[in-house]
């Protein structure tokens, strides 16, 4: 007879398990400490295009030289390579990119950027290979800055071949930006979506919008009392339940193609065409996150989401989502800023600053 | 008898040219067999040494320790005094023992040589009386607190100036002892010289029960000192008493194959089989021969079979014999005990974990029966440690039970029939501290069990064996939440024959024939992706929008394989051993049948008594998981996976008890399945391939194992494992993503790939029941691929780590050194222990990963298992 199994192994499932619930003393990441970009917006995020089929056929094909024999025109108000022509003979796409920079104080002071147009490489650098573009350099001391761009069409092509697909469902244009200020260098990235109008009904992405921020209980909830350029006055040590009101028209349809296969299983040698003329339009409603962030107290949560979980919630939990954030105010007065930054999950962003007072 | 195997012989070796139709179950479930058991010699004739006359005189006593040769016939041969007494005692205790006859040891029920321990002492009383007429004394010997019966051990009554030895069941007798007062001394080489008092009286048959003690815990070792039919290039198989008392393993015996050469560190200690760096999939696990799903339970918990079912363990870490398919890389046997169950014996355990009962009885003369079972309640004591730590938190708690039963019939000494049932279940449990209206609303279950029917007819005489094993399994698996849920089934019949025939000294044979079928039977509603492309979606990582509502999936198939297996040992000349073997298997889909062909060839020479090479290369196929080969959602035109060993070493008997084996190794692994992002064009239109044997590896190194062999006082070894191990970049990663960098074909380190693996094991009995043990292990980090910074991407408010070169780091090295110390107390009819068990008793922080802050700028080094201490007692009778 050997001796017994003991209650050791089983005894080090339980220290496993509280390993689990260990964790470094991390800097939280609502909580500004130094110069952080904390959004970034493209307007637009997307746009749509008229692109003949021969045209997508090159892109999917990877292929650098125009299809032979006439291309078809471009419907009337629809934007395009003309007659025989390649994107890149075509006017830039203008977009206004911001930026919203902030620190331990919530003013930047002055810091430098640069936003460079470029196919990005796995490890997210600008691939030196490729046709990129400087867009913008310059200086600023604001939180929010804005800088109007031209997204050369030589990089807008070469994004689409790059894409997985060839872009023909889409391909994304990345915006590479460089920030440096007294408290520190962040880099960033941010799409602009270039979609062929391949389907019908498709219409651009347009940003979500917050109109204002409500605070109070479920079902109580009251707009903050604003005065414009006054911030808000709060009561110390104490926990709020903040809600970024976004109208409903912000959570755009927009129809996208589905297929049998998984898009990854896409690739070269097939007929785009016959992808397209397989796949089904379906209609899609945006679903927003919001990401908190402060220069005094404490967010909860770093972020909230309407999305479902598709494993563990139901259409019926659905109802019971919200945006809303906790925030405990400090134990001392002062004056801080309160940021909420929401996005569609498709390269719209907006966000929305309260200044508060706590006292 | 022979006669009709020569024709099932025929039938074996006839079958890869015929067979067309059977095999085993559903994956790559080609039963093995049992590995050998070694049976220790039992005394038969004792013979009493004269004692010197000098020393008769003198009234001197003294006792000689020898190792004595007990050859394949029971014969007793060399003799060594290993602990003197004199001389004129060594030489009459040497010319006993030459006298003395054993039945001989055997492995796998053929006769082997082997070297025991024995003492003999020599004893004189003054006291004498004279014997007449008069009355028996009858008796039995057995061991104090276990209650073992104890063979040869001497009963000298000394006023009668007479004795007698134990038989084979203890018992003893005397005859014609005048009623009166006497004192009896009972001696054992291994246990302590013990007296007692007896008072026979007229007319009346005394009958007595004499308990003695052992000198150390564990009374007797065997040494096998012939092997000849393990024609393997190297397997470790590991003793009873290195089973459980190995420190850092908790006295769970499955664990000690983690310290031996080519088995990776696995992190946290959960209970993963790398074998020489490869995939955990590519090895198997078996119990008797029969593969079980899974050795452990969840999360790091114990194996599933009890520690008293265990008889041995066998590891090979490449280059197994052709009886053994199924595994690309090594393999694990474990057998359950299978000698004769002799009396009521039992064992319970209950503590703060889990529960656990054993049982074993004969039932007759020829049958006996063993149970056994186990049940945790983990969940509570973490619920109770959460709430004493103040957490408020919710954590998942393995919950699990597992059974064993076996009975047993022994028709003669030559033929045993089994029966062996055993199970297991884990489910995961959710376990929370929060107050009721905050607790989370997951709906989440996961179950698991397996249940297996093993029976066995084995067959044992000299020279020929046979061994016929059907069984049944039962397996199920079980997840459900909200919007998912899977049931799969899986029942499997399959029956297992093999035969070993040593037709002379030099030519051994050994074939087998195999084959099952598996019901595989798999139901399940999961939201399934919407295959729609999202633009940029791969760096913003925004893929929550992709899954769509739940779609049904079924799956009803049978699978089944047969396969064939022939051996054999030639030793043409002096120590040559020749052991070409073939193993033939066909494993079929629902639309394929995959035939694979492994031809093995291991080579000996010994150079002398104790020093051999050895040589062997081989081929090992595995058939593709059905999973990936169904014909809806897998690719059913996948082909079997396969590898080729080349291993070569030296084997050197340093000294009587000092082992050392040294290996190198040379693995190289073809057609691995891998998930595969190609579609193909058909009549119906397009489908995705999802796998293809795209996969391939190889691993290269070398393997060193000094071992001291257990003796009463001490064993240990010291394995050490240098190696590379490298897989292709498709090959075994579930997410295609993980290595943007690579070409798919190119070969990276493999996940476990550890450069440098060292373990050193001791155990020391100090006596009077103090056993105390060392481990340390120092093990090379695993490959890890730096982050040098992040970056934010606006679209989704997070950051992506920007990557150095793939794996072009290490962890940093692990160190671990674990202690145990235990003491037995002996009584009457139980015994007691207590140890204590320290893992990492430097308390190191060994990491076992690198967790980042969201933005990628500070790093921890999440470290595992503490400094942990464990307590434990437990007793037996």
């Amino acid at each position: 007879m050997k001796t017994i199994m003991n209650l050791a192994s089983l005894s080090l499932i339980a220290v496993l398990l509280f390993l689990g619930a260990c964790s470094a003393d991390f800097e939280g990441k609502t909580e500004i400490v130094d110069l952080r970009v904390i959004g970034v917006t493209a307007d637009p995020p997307e746009f749509v295009f008229y692109v003949p089929p021969e045209f997508l056929q090159m892109l999917f094909a990877g292929e650098d030289e125009p299809p032979p024999g006439d291309v078809e025109q471009p419907p009337d108000g629809k934007g395009g390579p003309g007659e025989g022509g390649l994107l890149s003979e075509m006017p830039p796409l203008h977009v206004d990119v911001g930026m919203l920079v902030v620190d331990s104080d919530g003013d930047p002071g002055e810091f430098s950027y640069k936003l460079t147009a470029c196919i990005l490489t796995s490890n997210l650098e600008c691939d030196p290979d490729l046709p990129s573009a400087e867009l913008a350099a310059g200086k600023s001391d604001t939180s929010e800055t804005t800088v109007p761009v031209d997204l050369p069409w030589d990089v807008v092509e070469a994004s689409m071949v790059a894409d997985a697909v060839g872009g023909i469902f889409g391909a994304a244009v990345w915006i590479r930006g460089e920030v440096s200020g007294e408290e520190g260098d962040e880099v960033f990235l941010k799409s602009v979506i270039v979609t062929p109008d391949i389907i019908g009904g498709r219409v651009s992405n347009s940003n979500p919008r917050i109109v204002e921020i409500l605070e109070g209980d479920k079902d109580e909830e009251k707009p903050l009392p604003a005065v414009i350029g006054e911030p808000v006055e709060m009561e110390v040590d104490r926990e709020y339940r903040l809600l970024p009101s976004i109208p409903e028209e912000a959570r755009e349809t927009y129809v996208v193609l589905s297929f049998d296969v998984n898009f990854q299983t896409l690739s070269e040698g097939m007929d785009p065409q016959q992808l397209i003329d397989d796949a089904e339009a379906e209609e899609i409603t945006e679903e927003l996150r919001v990401s908190f962030y402060s220069t005094c107290g404490t967010f909860l949560e770093d972020s909230k989401s309407e999305a479902l979980n598709p494993i563990f919630e139901t259409e019926e939990d659905k109802k019971e989502k919200s945006l809303s954030g906790k925030w405990y105010s400090p134990p001392e007065p002062e004056d801080c800023s309160l940021w909420f930054v929401s996005d569609d999950g498709r390269g719209g962003v907006a966000w929305y600053q309260l200044d508060v007072s706590v006292k | 008898m022979k006669r009709t195997f020569l024709i099932l012989l025929a039938a074996i070796l006839l079958l890869p040219h015929v067979a067309s139709a059977q095999e085993p179950a559903p994956p790559p479930e080609e039963p093995a067999a049992e590995p050998p058991k070694v049976i220790p010699p039992k005394l038969e004739k004792f013979v009493h040494a004269e004692y010197p006359d000098a020393a008769f005189k003198e009234e001197r006593m003294g006792s000689v320790a020898m190792l004595v040769v007990v050859d394949a016939s029971g014969v007793v041969g060399e003799v060594t005094v290993t602990g003197s007494a004199g001389p004129e005692f060594d030489e009459a205790a040497v010319a006993a023992v030459k006298q003395f006859v054993f039945s001989p040891a055997t492995l796998d029920g053929t006769p082997v040589p082997v070297r025991i321990g024995y003492t003999y002492h020599f004893k004189l009383e003054k006291k004498s009386v004279k014997v007449e007429e008069g009355q028996v004394i009858q008796g039995k010997v057995k061991e104090k607190g276990v209650g073992l019966p104890i063979v040869a051990a001497e009963i000298a009554i000394l006023e009668a100036r007479t004795r007698t030895t134990s038989n084979a069941k203890g018992r003893f007798t005397f005859r014609k002892i005048t009623p009166g007062e006497y004192t009896a001394v009972i001696t054992h080489a291994e246990f302590k010289t013990k007296k007692v008092k007896l008072k026979v009286e007229e007319g009346k048959t005394l009958e007595i029960q004499i308990l003695i003690e052992p000198v150390l815990a564990n009374p007797y070792e065997i040494v096998v000192v012939g092997k000849k039919e393990e024609a393997v290039v190297t397997k470790y198989v590991l003793e009873q008493r290195t089973l459980e008392t190995v420190p850092g393993t908790f006295g769970d015996p499955v664990r000690v194959v983690e310290t031996l050469p080519g088995v990776a560190r696995a992190p946290f200690g959960v209970g993963m089989l790398v074998i020489r760096g490869s995939m955990p999939q590519s090895a198997k696990a078996y119990i008797n021969g029969v593969e079980v799903p899974l050795m452990y339970h969840f999360l790091g918990g114990p194996s599933i079979l009890n520690p008293n079912f265990m008889d041995q363990i066998e590891y090979y870490p490449g280059n197994f014999p052709v009886r053994y398919g199924g595994a690309l890389s090594g393999m694990v046997n474990v057998t359950s005990k299978t000698d004769k169950v002799e009396q009521v014996a039992g064992e319970a355990d209950i503590n703060l974990i889990n529960s656990s009962v054993f049982l074993e009885a004969p039932l007759s003369d020829k049958a006996s029966i063993r149970v056994g079972a186990r049940r945790s309640y983990v969940d509570l004591v973490i619920l109770a440690a959460m709430r004493a730590y103040g957490e408020t938190s919710t954590v998942v708690a393995p919950i699990f039970w597992d059974y064993q039963a076996e009975l047993a019939y022994n028709l003669n000494s030559q033929n045993r029939l089994g029966l062996l049932f055993l199970g297991s279940q884990d489910i995961l449990k959710l376990v929370t501290t929060a107050d009721e209206e905050d607790k989370p609303d997951i709906d989440l279950s996961v179950k698991t069990n397996f249940h297996r029917a093993i029976s066995s007819w084995r067959y044992a005489e000299e020279d020929f064996s046979f061994l016929v094993q059907p069984y049944l399994g039962w397996d199920n698996f079980s997840f459900g939440a909200v919007n998912a849920n899977l049931d799969a089934h899986i029942f499997t019949a399959a029956s297992r024959q093999e035969l070993k025939w040593k037709l002379d000294d030099s030519f051994t044979l050994l074939a087998g024939l195999e084959g099952g079928a598996a019901y595989v039977d798999f139901l399940g509603e999961v939201p399934m992706p919407k295959n729609y492309y999202q633009p940029g979606s791969t760096i913003t990582g925004d893929h929550q929008q992709q899954i769509g509502e739940p779609e049904k999936l079924e799956m009803s198939d049978i699978y089944w394989a047969m396969g064939s297996y022939a051996q054999m040992v030639i030793e043409p000349v002096g120590r040559l051993q020749i052991t070409p073997g073939f193993r033939f298997a066909l494993w079929h889909n629902p639309s394929k049948t995959i035939p694979m062909w492994d031809p093995r060839l291991v080579i000996r020479q010994g150079l002398h008594d104790d020093f051999a090479l050895k040589g062997g290369v081989g081929k090992f196929s595995q058939a593709p998981d059905p999973q990936f080969t169904d014909e809806e959602h897998g690719n059913p035109e996948l082909d079997a996976p396969w590898s080729m060993h080349y291993s070569g070493g030296v084997e050197w008997r340093i000294t009587d008890n000092i082992e050392l084996d040294l290996i190198g190794f040379y693995v190289t692994s073809h057609d691995l399945v891998v998930q595969s992002s190609e579609v193909e064009v058909t009549e119906d239109g397009t489908r995705p391939v999802v796998a293809k044997n795209d996969g391939r590896g190889e691993s290269y190194g070398m393997e060193l194992m000094l071992r001291h062999r257990p003796t009463k006082r001490f064993y240990g070894w010291l394995a050490y494992t240098l190696s590379r191990s490298q897989l292709s970049s498709n090959a075994g990663k579930m997410d295609p993503d993980e290595d943007p960098t690579s070409a798919g074909d190119a070969l990276e380190l493999s996940p476990f790939d550890q450069t440098h693996i060292l373990s050193l094991v001791g155990s020391v009995r100090l006596g009077r029941g103090w056993e105390t043990g060392l481990r340390v292990r120092l093990v090379s980090g695993n490959p890890t691929t730096p982050i040098n910074q992040g970056i934010f991407v606006g679209d989704s408010s997070m950051y992506q780590p920007i990557s150095g070169a793939f794996q072009s780091d290490r962890l940093p090295t692990f160190f671990q050194m674990d202690l145990r110390v235990e003491k037995l107390w002996t009584y009457e009819t139980w015994q007691l222990a207590a140890y204590v068990d320290i893992m990492n008793a430097t308390n190191q922080a060994n990491t076992e990963f690198i967790s980042w802050d969201y933005r990628f700028n500070e790093s921890w080094n999440v470290p595992g298992i503490p400094f942990f201490p464990s307590f434990g007692i437990n007793g037996r009778f």
